[in-house]
């Protein structure tokens, strides 16, 4: 699996994806803490027209939940923009034929499916770290995180439901024939997802719960209430990489 | 000692499409294999078999005794692959992507090294140092050989190794595959007759997914020599002496024929004899007088036309 996890690995940086993603984290993170700073006062320069049309805006200062809570309404973004660069990474070589040489000389199916699904996961590690690293260190420099609770769980969360996207995305590419179609497949599970958020009390069961880290940090929630979406997230990325790797393995080249 | 490779009775549907219909032929070790068929006959499908990149719907395969089973196939680290339009990965210099190759067949670290130059060197492609990204068709048909040499497989398989280049190109490759013969037996698929002509020792025919001919180039041009020939008459006179003397002579007809040319059909030793004794007799003037032997293609012609629908 090394070699091929080492093509995988130059294949990001080769391809410009490490930059790309690099830069989208980066920027998605200072946007947040710019947008927390900036919102309390560019309100208060319309402030008076807003009065006129008799909007009473009470302005606050803007505190260090603010820069959370945009980390963790941005995070989407690049969450998104990383599932579409990496649709094509099994598809892509399928359709070029350039896994052939390599599984006719003995490669491993497994091993190449467990290669691009570690490299999947590094690059959102290391992408998602990006965007951790400059929020927290804006947001310290402006309000200090000392107000800030379960910080690090919270966080966690968020990463963890970004690798369930990533898994699901390795189910579909291991039996897909075009990047289409592991789209549709990734894009039919969001919006299940999204569905069964109307049923109640289901909410706080669902993945999409991970995305709420905020009400941990503010102490509206406490760890415990998350135990659920954790294990069956947990469950289903297990059950997508075993799914994945044993169907890659029947996969027509 | 078993057969480098060995297909018995392969069967493969796609859909309601049959496109293998029981084919069964071998591959003796040492021997370049030359595999000929129409654009669609099955060529691929079989090869692609043969690697456990497709399931079979029914027959056996081995390669060196060994069974072939679909998916991860144990026999694949015997065999090197040329696929027929291969594509490597273009952001890598042809040394990282053989290294990689290396890594995965398992070459030991320290051979590495001198083993991909030796193969850059064979293929040509030494002084290269540029990404795959620019390279041409050609320039990847010869890396896609260094790639299946590289751990000198027992059994190298070429889909349509020459059909996409030019005559300089073709030359190319027909003389990296000779050179490696030496190291390796080599089943290569084409539709172009002469390739089969100049490198190979043995040839089968697939049409209509049916190996419709099979043996060495020997058994095969003799499958049709020896029944027919032909005289060449220098003169008018002559010609026709001769037409009017053995009526089973038939003018030539088809182009390209010389003037005077004429074929006997179905003649035996003795009537040749005749011939040659009434040619001296009548003291004719003859340009040329031989057993017509025919060509690889006339033999392909006439087994994918059913005319000598011969299983062998």
């Amino acid at each position: 699996m090394i070699p091929f996890l080492k093509k995988e690995i130059l294949e990001q940086f080769r391809r410009k994806r490490v930059l790309l993603l690099g830069i989208l984290f980066t920027a998605f993170a200072l946007l947040g803490v710019a947008t927390a700073k900036l919102t309390p006062k560019i309100m208060e320069m319309f402030a008076d027209e807003l009065a006129k049309s008799g909007m009473v805006y009470d302005i606050t200062e803007s505190t260090v939940m603010d820069a959370w809570m945009q980390f963790f309404k941005n995070a989407a973004i690049p969450l998104i923009v990383m599932i579409i660069l990496w649709s094509g990474s099994f598809t892509g070589e399928y359709q070029k034929n350039t896994l052939i040489p390599l599984v006719t000389k003995g490669l491993s199916r497994t091993s190449l499916f467990f290669a691009k699904m570690i490299t999947a996961a590094l690059v959102w590690t290391a992408g998602y770290l990006v965007y951790f690293v400059v929020t927290y260190g804006y947001a310290e420099f402006y309000w200090g995180n000392g107000g800030v609770k379960h910080l690090f769980f919270a966080v966690f969360l968020y990463w963890l439901y970004g690798m369930w996207y990533l898994a699901i995305l390795g189910l579909f590419s291991s039996f897909a024939g075009t990047t289409m179609q592991v789209l549709l497949g990734v894009g039919a599970v969001f919006f299940t997802v999204t569905f069964l958020e109307f049923i109640p009390k289901l909410p706080s069961k669902l993945p999409t719960a991970l995305q709420n880290g905020l009400s941990l940090m503010q102490g509206s929630a406490k760890p415990s209430d998350f135990t659920v979406p954790i294990v069956i997230v947990s469950v289903c990325i297990v059950l997508c990489l075993a799914g994945g790797a044993t169907l890659i393995r029947k996969k027509k080249l | 000692m078993p057969d480098a490779l060995y297909v018995n009775n392969l069967m493969k549907r796609f859909g309601t499409k049959e496109v293998l219909k029981g084919v069964s032929f071998s591959v003796p070790e040492g021997s370049v294999f030359g595999f000929i068929g129409q654009n669609g006959a099955g060529k691929t499908t079989t090869m692609k078999t043969v690697l456990g990149l497709l399931a079979p719907d029914g027959g056996a395969i081995q390669v060196f005794g060994e069974n072939v089973t679909y998916g991860n196939t144990k026999t694949n680290r015997m065999v090197g692959y040329l696929p027929d339009v291969p594509e490597f990965y273009d952001y890598m210099t042809t040394r990282e992507y053989l290294g990689l190759c290396a890594d995965i067949a398992g070459i030991p670290k320290g051979e590495q090294k001198a083993r991909i130059e030796e193969m850059l060197e064979m293929v040509g492609l030494a002084s290269e140092k540029h990404r795959i990204r620019g390279f041409s068709r050609g320039m990847k048909q010869r890396l896609g050989i260094a790639q299946a040499l590289l751990h000198r497989p027992k059994l190298l398989i070429c889909d349509e190794p020459t059909s996409a280049l030019d005559p300089m190109g073709r030359k190319e490759i027909l003389e990296a595959l000779q050179a490696a013969r030496s190291q390796t037996t080599v089943l290569f698929s084409t539709h172009i007759l002469s390739d089969v002509e100049r490198i190979c020792d043995r040839a089968a025919i697939l049409h209509n997914g049916t190996v419709v001919l099979n043996g060495t180039m020997e058994e095969l041009h003799a499958r049709k020599a020896g029944t027919d020939f032909a005289v060449t008459a220098a003169d008018g006179v002559s010609f026709e002496a001769l037409r009017s003397h053995f009526p089973k002579f038939q003018k030539t007809e088809k182009p390209g024929a010389e003037e005077f040319e004429m074929l006997w059909k179905q003649g035996a030793q003795e009537d040749f004899r005749n011939v040659l004794g009434f040619i001296s007799e009548q003291n004719l003037n003859i340009r040329s007088a031989a057993w017509a032997e025919s060509s690889l293609e006339d033999l392909f012609l006439a087994a994918t036309q059913g005319e000598t629908e011969v299983k062998a």
